[in-house]
Order: structure tokens, then sequence, then C-alpha cells
């Protein structure tokens, strides 16, 4: 029994009981959608603690659960509970979960849409940033030039792109591609260069003595000895993206998440506004936390 | 004609418009299966000396030459174990050798490949740390694997440069033993050029030491030591010949550090 008693089902309680009293929203405020939405979280949890053995992992999850119950019974005082704040700019928790089940199907595809543009644009720019930092950090010469170049080049803000990538790319998605590929270039291209820069010299001769070939030499020795500073790049890369694929989608596009947002905006739909701030904060957090894993799986060498 | 011939080698580092001569007018032999040490302080030229072997530098004057032709780089008849850093952090320590053996050997197959390298690894005594990465190792562990590494390449020449340096005591005794029998019990002796600051060291494992004092670099004193092998460290350190090649070596040293001081009052 005694291990039920914590601060975060103490905060489930206390938001159940704020359920109990009346709504001053003169719309739907949709409390069982938001009831059942903290139900199944609360249950979810409780697996977990049962599941996970205690440790600081568990400790992490618990309080991680704890601040959602804070931000919710906040949320849902100060809106429908209280009509503290203004009805139309700030939706109840139940009816965004109610709309984005509505949307679900609109927000799949701009989730689709948006996250391939990113994927096409980003793997293209490290399939081309990767090869040619590793040559500029190889040979001296080149090193020297493409160190300015990349430095002016790198200094434009991407975004500056748009009217050459809407004239020449036919279609929006193909400008986004450009205009994305363009942005995360730069940070992958140097910190590539810097990572090769860095390459303890020692290792570097351990290979030449072994003979190792010009190929095996970029791809096998210099590539995985930077890797930890070319990841530093790929984060920044991948940031710049997201930030670039959204406002280009609230400028120009037909759909992604972006547009779902400004598109709704235009009718003052501020419950589909939050739909698409919270969806998109989400899709960021996954995406991030997807390429985090691969990154720590790829340096599990390291101690 | 000797395995390697170093010819009258001058060394020049150049940098900044300012010349060091690291080594000047260096002339060695070393036989087929000779095991040779070279021993002296920090900066007497000795580890240049090595990478000039390795084929990393190159003498500014002078020639050397393996089995009578020059040396124009590195080269698969030499493999090559470094104080630090010969082993490559990203690959397990199964990878590390198999890597080695790919490099010296392009057409065997791939199965192959880490046969022979589980084959030395269990030589060194690393049989059960085939799967773990150098930093998962200890330093003694990181060099068995590189010296694994260096012998699967089956190269004629091995170069070592202060391979136990970095290792505490009590391995170091284990590594030597280790690198003592794996050279004197292999059917093919190598040729093996040792750099170390330990006279022990070197009187144990050698045939022949060669004293360098620097700067530049420079041959002081060369000892043959007629040791018959197999040898046995506390049998050796018993005899009389042991304690007159360390005397012998160790006043060396000191007189070249009272000459750099100016006075004998550091002579013990």
């Amino acid at each position: 029994m005694k291990k039920f008693l914590n601060i975060t089902n103490l905060l489930f309680f206390i938001f159940l009981i704020i359920q109990f009293l009346p709504d001053q929203y003169s719309k739907a405020t949709y409390g069982r959608d938001i009831l059942l939405f903290v139900v199944i979280l609360e249950v979810a949890f409780l697996i977990v603690t049962q599941v996970k053995q205690a440790g600081e992992k568990l400790t992490t999850i618990k309080d991680i659960v704890a601040i959602a119950y804070v931000f919710l019974i906040a949320w849902q005082v100060l809106t429908a509970k209280t009509a503290f704040l203004n009805e139309i700019l700030f939706p109840p928790p139940g009816a965004v979960i109610q709309q984005f089940f509505t949307d679900i199907e609109k927000i799949t595809k701009g989730i689709q849409s948006s996250i391939l543009i990113i994927l096409q644009g980003y793997l293209l720019a490290m399939a081309v940033a990767i090869p040619l930092g590793l040559l500029g950090g190889w040979s001296k010469r080149l090193g020297n030039s493409f160190q300015y170049v990349s430095k002016f080049l790198g200094s434009i803000p991407p975004i500056v792109y748009i009217p050459y990538a809407i004239a020449l790319l036919p279609t929006f998605r193909d400008s986004s591609v450009f205009v994305i590929f363009a942005a995360s270039f730069w940070p992958i291209f140097s910190s590539t260069m810097a990572g090769v820069a860095n390459i303890e010299r020692k290792i570097l001769d351990s290979a030449k003595a072994l003979n190792v070939g010009s190929l095996s030499m970029l791809f096998q020795v210099m590539l995985p000895a930077s890797l930890p500073q070319i990841f530093i790049g790929c984060n920044q890369g991948l940031g710049i993206s997201f930030i670039l694929l959204t406002s280009a989608e609230m400028i120009g596009g037909k759909e992604g998440l972006g547009f779902y947002i400004k598109y709704y905006s235009d009718f003052g739909d501020f419950t589909r506004i939050l739909v698409g701030i919270l969806v998109l904060g989400i899709v960021v957090s996954v995406l991030t936390l997807f390429f985090n894993q691969l990154q720590r799986y790829l340096l599990r060498w390291r101690q | 004609m000797s395995k390697i011939e170093i010819n009258n080698v001058t060394l020049d580092y150049v940098d900044k418009n300012q010349t060091f001569t690291a080594i000047k007018d260096v002339s060695i032999s070393i036989e087929e299966g000779e095991f040779v040490s070279i021993i002296g302080s920090s900066g007497c030229g000795k580890s240049s000396l090595l990478s000039i072997l390795e084929g990393l530098n190159f003498p500014t004057e002078g020639k050397v030459n393996i089995d009578g032709s020059e040396i124009k780089g590195t080269g698969l008849d030499r493999a090559v174990v470094f104080q630090h850093y010969s082993l490559f952090p990203w690959m397990t320590v199964r990878k590390n050798v198999a890597y080695g053996i790919k490099q010296a050997n392009k057409s065997l197959p791939r199965k192959n490949l880490f046969e022979i390298a589980d084959q030395f690894i269990t030589k060194v005594g690393l049989g059960n740390f085939k799967q773990k990465y150098p930093s998962q190792l200890s330093g003694g562990m990181q060099q068995r694997v590189a010296i694994a590494r260096a012998l699967a390449m089956s190269p004629s020449i091995l170069l070592m440069d202060e391979p136990f340096g970095a290792v505490d005591a009590k391995n170091r005794v284990l590594l030597q033993e280790m690198l003592l029998e794996l050279w004197e019990k292999s059917d093919e002796k190598k040729t093996v050029v040792f750099v170390t600051h330990d006279i022990d060291e070197a009187i144990l494992l050698s045939d022949r030491v060669i004293m360098m004092t620097g700067s530049p670099g420079q041959v002081r004193k060369e000892l043959k030591i007629d040791f018959p092998r197999p040898r046995n460290r506390e049998a050796l350190m018993e005899t009389r010949d042991y304690s007159n090649f360390r005397k012998e070596l160790m006043s060396t040293f000191f007189e070249d550090i009272a000459e750099k001081i100016g006075g004998d009052e550091v002579a013990i």
C-alpha cells in the first residue's frame, strides 16, 4: 500500500476531485475526454511502476508524470473550472483532445508530409556534407579554403534562398527539401571538418602504419573517429530544419503541420492551433529522441 | 646485407623557420631475427628514429634500407606497436585484430580473418575479451591486443615504440615476459626494434642494446647482450653479467646527464 503513496498519485486524485467542480465556460468542455485521458495515463503509470525496478529511472518517470498532472490541473482549473482565461483563446484540455481525435486523419497526413520532407533534405545534406567534410579535413589545402567558404556561406540564413528555391523548383515540396538541405548542410559540413582536424594524430599514424588505403582511411578511420563531432553538427542541422520547415509550411505550404496551424489560425480556431502546437512538439521530441538513441548506439564504443 | 641498414641518417624538424635537429648522423645495422633495443632519456631522438623506420618520417640526410631497398613509406613488412592509440577505439578487440590482418592480406576470406584474429587474441590471453571495446580494457590489456594485431599481420619486422611505457609496474613485467615468450617460441624469428627508457627491460629482451643521447640524437654506446635463450628473468638477474651490463648502461646514462648539466655532482 505504501508503494502507492506518492506525489504523482496524489496529483491524480486532485485532478479527479477537480472534475467534480462545475464548468464555467459556456461551450462544451469535454470533461469526459480529458478524464479518460488522465485515467489511461494513470493506468499506464501504475503498470510501469509495477514492472520497472526502483531506481533513478523510475523516479524520473514518476516526476515527469507528476509534472504532466500539475500542468493538466492548472490548465483545467484556469480554463473550464474558473474561466480565468479567455474562452476563445484558451480551450480546455478536453476540447484539444477531442479535436485531436476528430482530426486524426488530417494530422497523420500532415506529420507524414513534414517528416518526409525533413528526412529527404536532411539525409541528402548528410550524404553530401559528410564526405566533403572528410575530404576537407583530410587535405590541408582543401581544408584551408573550405573553412572560409563554409564560414561565409554558412552565415547566410538559409531562408533567404526561398525565392530561388521557388523560382527553380516547381513544387512547394521540392523547394522545402532544398531549403532544408541548404540549412543543415553547413553545420554538418563544418563539424565534420572540425572532427577530422581533431582526430588524435596517433590514431592516424596507427592507420598509416597499417598501410590503410585512401577510401578505407576516409570511411573506416576518419569517419568513425570524427563521428562524435559530426553528430553535434547533425543535431544542429535537425533543429534548424524543423524551424525552417514549419515556417515554410506556414508561409506557402498546402500540407504539413505548419500549414495545419496556419490554416486554422485564419479562422481563429484556437483549439486546433493548440492541437497543432502540441503534436508538433511531440513529433520533434520523438524524432530527436530517435536520433539520439541512434547516436548513442553508434558511439557505444565511447566510455 | 643486414635486414635493416640505417646509414648516416640525420633528421631535421623545421618549425617556423627554426630548424631542430632530432637525429644527427646515426648509423645502425640490424640483422635478420635480431632483437634490438634503443634506449635513452626523453628527447634523445629514439622515437624519431623509429618513426623513420615506420615510414611516417623521412630522413633529411642519409638513407634507411630494408632488405637492401630504401624505405618509401609505411609498409606491410613492418608492424608497429605504439605506446598509446595503436588500436581503433570504435572497433572491438576482435575487429581491431581482424582489420589489421585484412590490411596485410586483402584476399583473405572474412571467415579466416576472424579465425586468425581469435587465435592471436587467445595467444595474448584475452580470449574472453574479444567483444570488448578498447575503452573497456586496462592499458596493459590494450597493449596485448596491439601486440596480437602486430603479430597476426605476420610482418618480418616488429617496431615497438615504448609499448609498455604507460603500463603499471606489475603488468609491465607480465607483458615483457609474454613478449619474450611469443618471440622466442615463434618458428620464424622476427626482427624487432624496441624503443624504451627502461634499462632492465632492454637487457631482458634484447640481443643488443643501443644507447642514444641527445640532442641532437646520436648513438652513444652499443652493447651485445649474449645471454642464452630462452631467458628467465630471475635467473638472469642473479648473474654478474647482468649487473655489469646494467652498471655500464647506467653510467653512460648519467655521464650524459652530467655533461648536459655541466657538473659531476649529479652522478650518484
